[in-house]
């Protein structure tokens, strides 16, 4: 039976500063632009915690600059929009749950079987972020939220079986499930020491 | 209807009939038309190269590869392939 009851997700999405007054006045724009190559397909990508969104602007600082930033430095160019997501609970993908992942296996499993003949597949990137989007194209995925943990190994010297570190993801495919985006400019320093300590 | 709403064997059923409206090459122009990524490392290199599959790593590794642990792997892989030949004839 269809779960028809609403589920409120506060996510968090890292961007550059020059970004945010356009998105918190008239909301997301899904990027299908063949270059934005994230890995659940196109759509809006959103943390649900605060500080991964801000790992992710340290991250995306370094990719343009090719430095690690200072606190005030990465507060002038990037932020973080906090948005509320109201959607149906029969409209979110969960990825976490073993039976669609077992269904999602099967199903880039049969594509591989189908392009067997075509090494070019076999060596190709960006795999499962396409099968998603063609999915969405011809109508067989129209789930409005796509949710996925992937697990992050962090480089630790001293502390080996503390390695993997868990960041769960909301890939918005519809961004009328966004009811509120504002700017949350709540970044301590301590938090961003926590976090830049892991570039330095 | 979404398809992962569907039960195991009916998503399986639905997914067998959706790919046998592709033919192959239909497929695989879809794909990189959503964003597969056909890697310019391989179309640097003419049909006549050939490559290597490294089974652990599950990575394709050309002949002229620059990599020595790469051209170490494909030199060990060549030397398994010529025993085998020996032993069989």
């Amino acid at each position: 039976m269809d779960d028809k009851t609403n589920k409120k997700i506060t996510g968090y999405h890292g961007t550059k500063k020059e970004n945010v007054e356009n998105i918190c006045t008239n909301n997301f724009n899904i990027n299908e632009d063949k270059n934005n190559k994230l890995f659940l397909g196109y759509g809006i990508y959103f943390f649900d915690k605060y500080d991964d969104a801000v790992d992710w602007n340290i991250k995306a600082f370094i990719k343009e600059l090719s430095y690690c930033p200072k606190y005030k430095i990465l507060q002038e160019k990037y932020s973080i929009i906090e948005s509320e997501i109201e959607v149906e609970s029969d409209q979110i993908l969960d990825l976490d749950e073993k039976e669609n992942l077992v269904k999602l296996e099967m199903l880039v499993d049969k594509i591989k079987g189908k392009l067997i003949t075509k090494p070019e597949y076999q060596r190709a990137r960006n795999k499962t972020s396409a099968i998603i989007n063609m999915l969405y194209k011809r109508g067989k995925l129209k789930k409005k939220v796509i949710v996925k943990t992937f697990i992050e190994t962090i480089d630790m010297k001293n502390l080996s079986s503390f390695k993997n570190y868990a960041r769960k993801m909301f890939c918005v495919k519809d961004v009328n499930v966004i009811a509120r985006n504002k700017e949350n400019k709540e970044l301590k320093e301590e938090v961003f020491e926590g976090i830049i300590f892991f570039y330095k | 209807m979404d398809i992962f709403d569907l039960d195991i064997k009916d998503f399986e059923v639905e997914i067998d009939k959706f790919l046998d409206s592709f033919s192959e090459e239909e497929l695989f122009n879809e794909l990189i038309n959503e964003g597969l990524e056909v890697d310019s490392y391989n179309e640097k290199y003419n049909e006549e190269a050939y490559y290597v599959e490294e089974k652990k790593q599950n990575v394709w590794i050309h002949k002229n590869s620059t990599s020595n642990k790469k051209k170490k792997t494909s030199s060990m892989f060549f030397k398994r392939e010529r025993i085998d030949l020996m032993e069989a004839a």
